[in-house]
């Protein structure tokens, strides 16, 4: 009980942190590059415009006022606009929460797809080569995954838009084709279609981490006393393999699942803007190239926020799994 | 020659396993990086880097030649065409006439690009991952070797700089910042500052409490001489292959970065920059995007292969057997 409201009383402050890091490069960028927020979202406003601009955006107030209100309006899910319009209209938009809560989704769905089709590649695999330890297919194997291991996900996206693009009769996209009520309906057809090369492409290194991972815990576990134990009964290997050694190697996997999801969002980022896939990661890039900063900077925040809280949730996951660490935690 | 470890004890990886049980809500990304490129049993038993090690190291110092000669001239390797001025036809694919890799969309000699970008390419992966390293392992040090107050803040440091993902943290300060070869490369830093501090600290968590640095310390040793003669030596084989693994991912990173369009500016002419310039052209010469991906991607291997061979050769578990 008690570790668990430390937990939370520390998620809190990393929350507070966070935002407040994000908040404070839009200033610092102001002071570092002498260009006003007012000029980068609306540089073709009127004067009127940008006047009513910096009071919307109480820019005269002092910084931890302007942070205190940014985070309340932020908590209550107002990130500000993404200006759109010139001149006399410079100061209107479309509310940047609009725009998340469409493209949000499109990238978690890239995510857990690409988490799905690592784990039912990989898990297998590691498991067969660990049974299999030494054998022309786990070399094989290896050799195959540590190349992997090295592709980036741009070189793997590239590699597959290229593929695409020779091959039109596999009927996929080599950029998303617009439709106008995505996020698509998960795994309906036209879904899958649109979303098979970005995920293969995300997925690519995460097979080799989760495999090769799973394969050395699975040997050194298939060493133990407890699995020549199980042998010697007679249980069918099938049985020992599943039941006495794949267990305890998920935990370790379910660790390193949460530990990626770092990476998974960093390669989503990349895979959405190789495939023109409209997620957060898209919007991210179509901010800055726009100058949008008050977009970017809700984007990072909202980015980082999802990251802790994952972290979070990984954490709180694994001490309710694995009985040792609540055991600990409870003694100590 | 760093102490070794008397039981064969998995010293670093027990230590990162013990320090992800401590506070796994901040995840290590560098535990990660390390597991997955550990899973090989049957190559780490081998003391020699063998015949794939040396055509690694083959690999990498034929690339800092060419970097270096790229840096020293100004990205105008003579012998090359010069990669933005002299101007052929358009697209010409590959082993066409003068241009063995062909030419990119304004005319551009790919070979020329790809080889004279290699200098800000591994000039922003050896600075980032250099700066890293030193912030990263004094602090990582001082965190393991102080465990109290300094410890304690310390860590929550490297912890609120991996609260970012950090290909997001590299975007937002080379966005809010500026994008010359010098602030990608800190931005690349500051990513790989917490994971290196965390390698260093974990590493020297598991030194610290050993009986020659108890020995140094009853002879009246002061703290900084602790560290430095006894801790340093043993803390550093560990950093070093998680360093070499960092240089691959700050490649990649610097790649990423110019897809995204957070990349370094127009002027410095990068792995990530050729990438990016051959994205429009995709589909009709696939070669502009293809050949400077690969060479990033055999880089990645050989730096993780040896990456790989150091940890074999120094990691306390092959060297008690």
């Amino acid at each position: 009980m008690r570790t668990a409201f430390f937990k939370i009383v520390r998620l809190v402050i990393v929350v507070f942190i966070v935002t407040f890091l994000s908040f404070s490069m839009l200033k610092l960028q102001e002071a570092a590059t002498g260009s006003t927020i007012i000029d980068k979202v609306a540089p073709f406003g009127s004067p009127a415009a940008k006047a009513k601009l910096r009071q919307q955006l109480h820019l005269n107030d002092p910084f931890f006022m302007q942070y205190g209100r940014w985070l309340g309006n932020a908590a209550s899910g107002d990130f500000g606009l993404k200006y759109t319009g010139t001149g006399d209209n410079a100061s209107i938009g479309t509310r940047v929460s609009k725009i998340v809560g469409k493209e949000l989704p499109v990238s978690i769905e890239l995510m857990i797809y690409a988490q799905l089709l690592a784990l039912i590649i990989a898990l297998p695999l590691g498991i067969f080569t660990a049974y299999k330890n030494g054998s022309i297919f786990d070399r094989v194997t290896n050799i195959v995954m540590f190349a992997m291991l090295a592709m980036p996900a741009f070189l793997a996206a590239l590699a597959l838009q290229i593929w695409a693009a020779k091959n039109p009769n596999a009927g996929l996209p080599t950029q998303y084709i617009g439709v106008a009520d995505f996020p698509l309906t998960p795994f309906t057809r036209e879904n899958l279609t649109q979303m098979l090369l970005p995920t293969i492409s995300l997925a690519v290194a995460q097979i080799a981490v989760y495999m090769r991972l799973l394969r050395s815990d699975m040997i050194a576990t298939l060493q133990e006393d407890f699995i020549t134990t199980a042998k010697a009964k007679g249980i069918p290997p099938r049985r020992v393999l599943l039941r006495h050694a794949f267990r305890p190697s998920s935990l370790t996997l379910l660790t390193v699942a949460g530990l990626n999801v770092g990476a998974l969002i960093g390669g989503a980022i990349i895979v959405e803007q190789i495939f023109n896939l409209p997620g957060i990661g898209y919007e991210l890039v179509r901010s800055i190239l726009g100058s949008q900063v008050i977009e970017t900077q809700a984007i990072i925040a909202i980015i980082a926020v999802i990251y802790v809280l994952v972290n979070f949730l990984v954490d709180i996951l694994y001490t309710v799994l694995d009985p040792r660490i609540r055991h600990a935690r409870a003694i100590a | 020659m760093p102490e070794q470890s008397p039981d064969g004890g998995q010293d670093v990886a027990t230590a990162l396993a013990r320090d992800e049980a401590a506070s796994p809500a901040f995840p290590n990304p560098a535990a990660l990086a390390m597991a997955a490129v550990e899973a090989d049993p049957g190559r780490s038993k081998k003391k020699s880097i063998g015949f794939g090690g040396w055509l690694c190291i083959a690999w990498l110092v034929l690339l800092l030649v060419v970097a270096i000669a790229g840096a020293a001239t100004g990205q105008k390797i003579p012998g090359f065409p010069d990669p933005k001025n002299d101007v052929g036809n358009f697209k010409e694919g590959l082993f066409s006439s003068g241009h063995i890799l062909g030419t990119d969309s304004n005319g551009q000699d790919v070979a020329s690009l790809v080889v004279n970008g290699a200098s800000a390419s591994l000039e922003i992966g050896f600075f980032s991952v250099l700066i890293g390293f030193a912030v990263g392992g004094l602090f990582g040090i001082l965190a393991g070797y102080f465990k109290g107050r300094i410890g304690a803040v310390l860590g929550s440091t490297t912890d609120i700089l991996l609260a970012f993902p950090p290909l997001v943290l590299a975007i937002s300060i080379v966005t809010f910042l500026g994008n010359s070869v010098v602030w990608v490369t800190v931005a690349l830093a500051i990513v790989s500052v917490p994971v290196l501090a965390r390698i260093a600290r974990a590493a020297t968590l598991s030194w610290a409490e050993r009986e020659f640095v108890t020995a140094a310390r009853a002879q009246g040793a002061k703290h900084g001489r602790v560290m430095l003669k006894e801790l340093v030596p043993n803390v550093l084989p560990a950093m070093l292959s998680i360093a070499l693994l960092g240089i691959a991912v700050v490649i990649v990173a610097e790649a990423g970065l110019a897809i995204v369009g957070a990349g370094v500016n127009s002027d410095t002419i990068t792995w990530g920059s050729v990438i990016n310039s051959g994205r429009q052209d995709i589909t009709d010469a696939p070669h502009i995007v293809l050949v400077p991906s690969i060479i990033i991607f055999i880089t990645v291997m050989a730096l993780n292969y040896l990456g790989d061979a150091l940890r074999a050769k120094f990691d306390v578990r092959e060297s008690a057997l």
